[in-house]
């Protein structure tokens, strides 16, 4: 193997090393868009921040489940236990949608006594905003 | 020296006006399996102990109240409506004064000739509850209740055969097929004793339950009034309308929350007495009034009418107000409503 070859293939490796670094220090310094609490039976149950795109499950003891799908910039109820699906019906919660939602940042599944919240980390929510 | 004394007695006097909102703090809570809905309850108070004591109280209210309106159940030593349905047919049962109060109250309305809705429904209403909790249940076997049952049951819902003893307070059914439903006014009357509760202990304060809302004093936050959202019909997350309001009700009847599907059709909770089939005039009506009670009674009225029916019925009725979502879309108010409406231009200040 020539010294040139040598010299590119270190040359990629290093810039490939570079790139990983870079990136990942970037997710990881990244300012979450904001965040997601988690309530069951009207108890704060956890607490996700909006970095990327995943699902969570909340599961209960007595097999009542909701997947929930975190994005970038909001979520959505994914899958349910429950019989109405109108937790999956109430669509996606966005730091773009929620002054539009009936149920402004929250989605609600009644029958499994979940709640789940976009709390708004960079910007104070209008006055004129519904409270319920 | 006189104009600095002026200047300190003004600035006393306005002192505990711009330090209100900051004494005060927003604190909620959620609670479920009561009126088998999510109750949700907001209010401004000095710190947590202030909220969290008003908030177990009402929640505590609520709880005795879904016991003794709970047609589906029965609880050790309560004559609740489960009690009634069972029994009244036999003798006269004395029951808790919330459930007396309140079916006095509808005999009353029913008694002027009103329109309205009919709590001496239940032969038919749980003939439907039944079938669409075997169809969500059940999805691909879901069934519609047959006609000639629905028009048996039908035969025994005469008010008229409610006899209730005032000094007794007992009730007593003349007819042994009749039963009570009071779903289109229990949560209304429940809203209204809570939000009597709440003044005392916390002025500020937001009660939901469910499509009924109930809003105390303005929230203690420099707002003039809270803000509560209409949903689109036609839009499970969508907002149709926010309406701004303190120390009123907003109560919606619409044909989205309970329903079933039948063969691919959607069958909704709220039945015409005319047709004994769910009402087809609109899509959801939202009443604002003082109370609860009437704007329950008013809203699930609205539902069983035509428009122009209900329009005359909420102008001839003093402080209501009312949004109509049609079937084709359309979105009409009626004229004291624009004042509350952000459509219209109203705000929370």
């Amino acid at each position: 193997m020539s010294k040139k070859n040598i010299f590119l293939i270190l040359g990629v490796v290093i810039i490939a090393c570079i790139l990983i670094i870079v990136s990942q220090t970037t997710l990881l310094g990244k300012a979450p868009n904001g965040l997601v609490r988690i309530y069951i039976s009207g108890q704060l149950h956890s607490q996700e921040e909006l970095l990327m795109e995943r699902d969570v499950a909340i599961s209960q003891p007595d097999g009542k489940t909701n997947i929930l799908h975190l994005m970038e910039n909001g979520f959505y109820m994914k899958e349910s236990t429950c019989i109405t699906q109108q937790c999956i019906q109430q669509g996606q919660v966005t730091v773009d949608n929620y002054d539009k939602r009936a149920l402004g940042t929250r989605v609600i599944c009644a029958h499994n006594e979940v709640q789940v919240e976009l709390v708004l980390t960079d910007r104070t929510p209008s006055p004129d905003l519904p409270d319920i | 020296m006189k104009k600095w004394i002026c200047l300190l007695a003004a600035l006393m006097l306005a002192c505990p006006a711009c330090t209100t909102a900051e004494e005060y703090a927003k604190f909620s809570r959620v609670a479920y399996g009561i009126f088998d809905t999510e109750i949700q309850l907001i209010g401004y108070t000095k710190d947590q102990n202030e909220f969290n004591q008003a908030a177990d109280e009402v929640m505590a209210q609520l709880r005795d109240y879904h016991r003794i309106f709970d047609a589906y159940n029965s609880y050790p030593n309560l004559h609740n409506l489960w009690y009634v349905n069972a029994h009244a047919a036999k003798e006269p049962v004395e029951i808790p004064a919330p459930l007396f109060d309140l079916i006095v109250w509808c005999k009353e309305q029913w008694a002027d000739g009103k329109e309205g809705a009919n709590i001496a429904m239940g032969a038919v209403l749980s003939l439907w509850h039944d079938f669409r909790t075997a169809g969500i249940e059940d999805p691909l076997n879901a069934q519609l209740p047959p006609m000639a049952a629905l028009e048996e049951a039908a035969q025994h819902t005469d008010f008229s055969k409610v006899i209730l003893d005032h000094e007794k307070r007992t009730v007593y059914f003349a007819d042994p097929l009749l039963k009570l439903d009071i779903g289109a006014v229990a949560k209304g009357y429940a809203a209204d004793l809570a939000a009597a509760s709440l003044m005392e202990k916390m002025p500020s304060f937001l009660l939901s339950l469910g499509g009924n809302v109930i809003a105390g004093e303005p929230p203690r936050d420099g707002r003039l009034h809270w803000g509560v959202s209409v949903q689109d019909p036609d839009d499970f997350s969508g907002m149709l309308e926010v309406l701004y309001v303190d120390q009123l009700t907003v109560v919606t009847s619409g044909d989205y929350w309970r329903y079933y599907t039948v063969d691919g059709e959607r069958y909704h909770h709220i039945i015409d007495p005319a047709t004994l089939m769910p009402a087809r005039h609109i899509q959801a009506v939202t009443v604002v009034c003082e109370s609860s009670l009437l704007a329950d009674y008013l809203s699930t009225t609205l539902f069983l009418m035509p428009y122009e029916e209900g329009r005359a019925l909420i102008e001839a009725t003093e402080g209501a107000e009312a949004i109509w979502s049609l079937m084709d879309g359309t979105v009409l108010m009626s004229d004291g409503m624009a004042k509350y409406a952000r459509s219209m231009g109203a705000t929370s200040r």
